[in-house]
């Protein structure tokens, strides 16, 4: 079967103009005074191939700024290619939901809206008028057309801009999250819809953030990761690759820069440098998402689990895996000093997490003790441990990093210490796919383990596992408590 | 034979590479054709909008040149001590086709800029949307025309003769024209924001540079010579002859009028070709 569109190693540079504007008084200025100017290059897509053939439902997911949204708008036509080959079938008909209601103006009824916007996607004035009927039944709005579109409301302008665009029935639809705004009910009904669509035959490429929608209609994802194919396979394998992608935070590349200057990476995201940063700002920071959302709730959950179970400021406690100290920025304040140990592996992490969130709480970090070593290795510490809280660690070391972890932590433990610790539980023959659409891996990223398993090897290390029942974890991990023989 | 069938049932199917597409004339003609419905709506939708919730609706594109023109009569005639016989009516059929000349430029130049939600986010014919803005005014233009063309021929006992005949002839030139001007401006705008303000002052000059509130007998020759040929100028001459002296307009005028229609259209399409390319990332 020949392909509908065929991109070959297609990128699209966009040129950002630094110094300069569109002004021409300023451009003839800098010229005359040699005022620097200088263009950066920013390539939205490099070297992209993928055919796609008829009748196929393909979904595009990336995180923010991946290129996905570039990419729908180079096959529409909106954009052109700054190299390669983008082939498209010269007889397809395109239809475009980038944005719905776009033209929609507010001092015209409804009934005119519909006409107007119909006649952006190139509608005659027949095909209109006999499409008008369709589109008011479907949006359910037949009351309503007469009336100014001001007065309706932003949901009911929604199911119009929808309505117009998906009785359009072109060959190819290309959408970009029309409907991540609307209600349930909108969401099945634009999905429903859809199905029809692809029932009749119609290929589909759909740029989406929501898992559910894409699998309900794609039967395969592309992943694209700062503009480049990372993936293209299977709904399934796509999503998962991609959740991995997003619990990994950024890439190597992106955490060798950060460490040159501990949070030279929030700051160069931002508009504004030098302005303090915001709650929004660090919600989008790579050290909150390294290890996947619920930054702060994750750390509030230990938090209050070891105070509840008797936590004292004198005690001496070992955070495992402190990443950038969403526990730690809570326990220090509380306890006496040099109590409170952090073992992190990831150095850039623990870094940014002194620099930015300790900073932010105004925490001395010398009032704690951390140690960097990919081995666990904890013999830096003069002292036992009374407390030891390993939250959401396993879920990205294998079973013998595990088994290792757990063989020096055990013997840094004292007679009557507890160590908690949490996991995904699953079978060691099969992955598992969680309650919140998570596929979780016996042998890959993120992992789960068998209780079975660990308990036997705790017994093997002298000491007792259990389960504790009593804190439900945020994001839905088993939680566990081991003592001492 | 069989094999003949066959490879004639799945000839290769034709592509377009967007990489390379680059829009021809012919093309583009086609597209708007195509987009015709949409230019339509455009211009009702301005239209509904312009006069929708107003008291006096319809009646205010009536009341602007009405006010304009006796503005302009009490300034030339009472104050100025000027002006012929027919000034109202020379006034007014200036103002006509200065207007619609005028309003078109200022509208079209921001028509690309103006609408970057609509041109980021669906497909469509861009030359759509300064066109547009030109048979907005232009239906303005014959509104205005129609109720106060007659009114005036009747007030000065000018009978119609075939020679009105010619009117729409030069009218569509003007349009022509004001197309491929507008055209050229809305690309320009989209690479530089001043040509927006550049128009304004061109349009200031433009105005006393057409003979307007004053007739080409009203200024020295050599003067007159050039300022009959400033771009509004043959065609507001052209509307005064038909009009007024019922008569078909000199050939001067109609030569002029052909080659500014041709060579505005042609600068027009030129530009915005070259433009439309890039238009996705300069909006």
């Amino acid at each position: 079967m020949s392909a509908l569109i065929d991109a070959r190693r297609v990128s699209k540079r966009f040129l950002l103009q630094h110094g300069t504007s569109a002004e021409l008084k300023v451009r003839v200025m800098d010229k005359l005074l040699r005022r620097r100017t200088w263009t950066e290059e920013f390539w939205a897509l490099r070297n992209i191939s993928l055919r796609i053939g008829p009748g196929e439902g393909l979904g595009l997911v990336g995180r923010n700024g991946s290129g996905k949204s570039t990419l729908l708008k180079l096959i529409a036509g909106l954009h052109r290619p700054t190299s390669g080959e983008l082939l498209v079938r010269a007889d397809l008909r395109f239809g475009t939901m980038i944005e719905l209601g776009v033209g929609f103006h507010g001092e015209l009824t409804g009934r005119e809206n519909v006409f107007l916007n119909a006649s952006l996607y190139g509608l005659s004035r027949d095909a209109n008028a006999e499409k008008y009927p369709a589109i008011v039944e479907y949006a359910g709005l037949s009351h309503f057309m007469d009336v100014p579109l001001k007065a309706y409301s932003s949901g009911m302008q929604m199911r119009l801009g929808f309505a117009v665009a998906a009785t359009l029935d072109p060959d190819v639809l290309l959408i970009d999250e029309v409907f991540a705004v609307g209600d349930q009910d909108f969401q099945v009904k634009c999905i429903d819809t859809l199905k029809q669509f692809q029932s009749r035959g119609g290929t589909l490429l759909f740029v989406s953030h929501a898992p559910s929608a894409v699998r309900a209609l794609c039967d395969r994802v592309c992943v694209l990761d700062r503009g480049e194919l990372a993936f293209d396979g299977a709904t399934d394998d796509g999503l998962n690759f991609y959740e991995r992608l997003v619990a990994s935070g950024l890439t190597p590349t992106d955490a060798d820069e950060a460490s040159g200057s501990p949070g030279a990476l929030v700051a160069g995201q931002r508009a504004d440098p030098t302005a303090p940063l915001t709650d929004e700002d660090l919600g989008r920071a790579w050290h909150r998402l390294r290890h996947g959302l619920g930054w702060a709730a994750r750390g509030e959950w230990a938090a209050d689990l070891l105070r509840r179970e008797g936590l004292q400021p004198e005690q001496f406690v070992l955070d495992l895996g402190c990443g950038s100290l969403g526990l730690g920025r809570l326990l220090l304040p509380y306890l006496a000093q040099s109590r409170y140990w952090g073992f992190e592996q990831d150095r850039d992490l623990l870094f940014d997490g002194i620099a930015i969130e300790l900073t932010r709480a105004d925490i001395d970090p010398v009032k704690g003790h951390f140690i960097v070593n990919r081995t666990f290795d904890l013999s830096e510490c003069p002292h036992r441990f009374s407390w030891v809280m390993a939250s959401s660690l396993f879920s990205r070391l294998p079973l013998h990093s595990v088994v290792r972890c757990l063989a020096n932590v055990l013997p840094a433990l004292e007679p009557g210490g507890r160590c908690y610790f949490t996991l995904y539980e699953g079978p060691v023959t099969d992955d598992v796919r969680r309650e919140d659409g998570l596929l979780t891996k016996a042998d890959g990223e993120p992992y789960h383990h068998d209780p079975n398993v660990l308990t036997a090897v705790v017994a093997s290390l002298g000491g007792v596992m259990q389960r504790v029942e009593t804190s439900p974890h945020p994001r839905g991990e088993s939680v566990f408590a081991i003592t001492p023989d | 034979m069989q094999c003949t069938v066959l490879s004639d049932a799945v000839a290769p199917p034709v592509y377009l590479d967007r990489t390379t597409e680059h829009p021809t004339l012919r093309g583009t003609w086609r597209a708007v054709l195509h987009y015709k419905e949409l230019l339509r709506s455009l211009v009702a939708r301005d239209l509904k909008l312009k006069y929708r919730g107003s008291a006096l609706g319809f009646l205010w594109s009536l009341l602007n040149p009405l006010v304009m023109l006796v503005v302009y009569t009490v300034a030339f005639t009472v104050f100025l001590q000027r002006g012929g016989e027919q000034f109202v009516f020379l006034l007014l059929l200036g103002l006509l086709g200065w207007t619609f000349f005028a309003t078109s430029m200022a509208a079209a130049t921001g028509s690309l800029v103006d609408n970057a939600a609509l041109t980021k986010s669906l497909y469509f014919p861009r030359a759509i949307l300064p066109l547009a803005s030109v048979f907005f005014n232009l239906a303005q233009f014959l509104l205005t025309a129609s109720v106060f063309l007659p009114l005036l021929m009747i007030y000065y006992g000018i009978m119609p003769s075939w020679a009105l005949l010619t009117f729409p002839v030069l009218l569509a030139l003007q349009a022509l024209c004001v197309s491929g001007l507008a055209l050229t401006l809305a690309a320009l705008t989209a690479l530089f924001r001043d040509v927006r303000h550049l128009v304004e002052v061109g349009l200031g000059i433009l105005f006393w540079m057409t003979p307007i509130v004053y007739t080409l007998g009203d200024i020295p020759p050599r003067v007159a010579n050039v300022i009959a040929y400033t771009p509004v100028s043959p065609f507001i001459r052209g509307y005064q002859a038909i009009v007024i002296h019922q008569s078909v307009p000199p050939a001067e005028v109609w030569v002029a009028a052909v080659v500014y229609a041709v060579v505005c259209m042609a600068l027009g399409a030129r530009v915005f070709a070259r433009i439309e390319r890039r238009l996705g990332e300069l909006l």
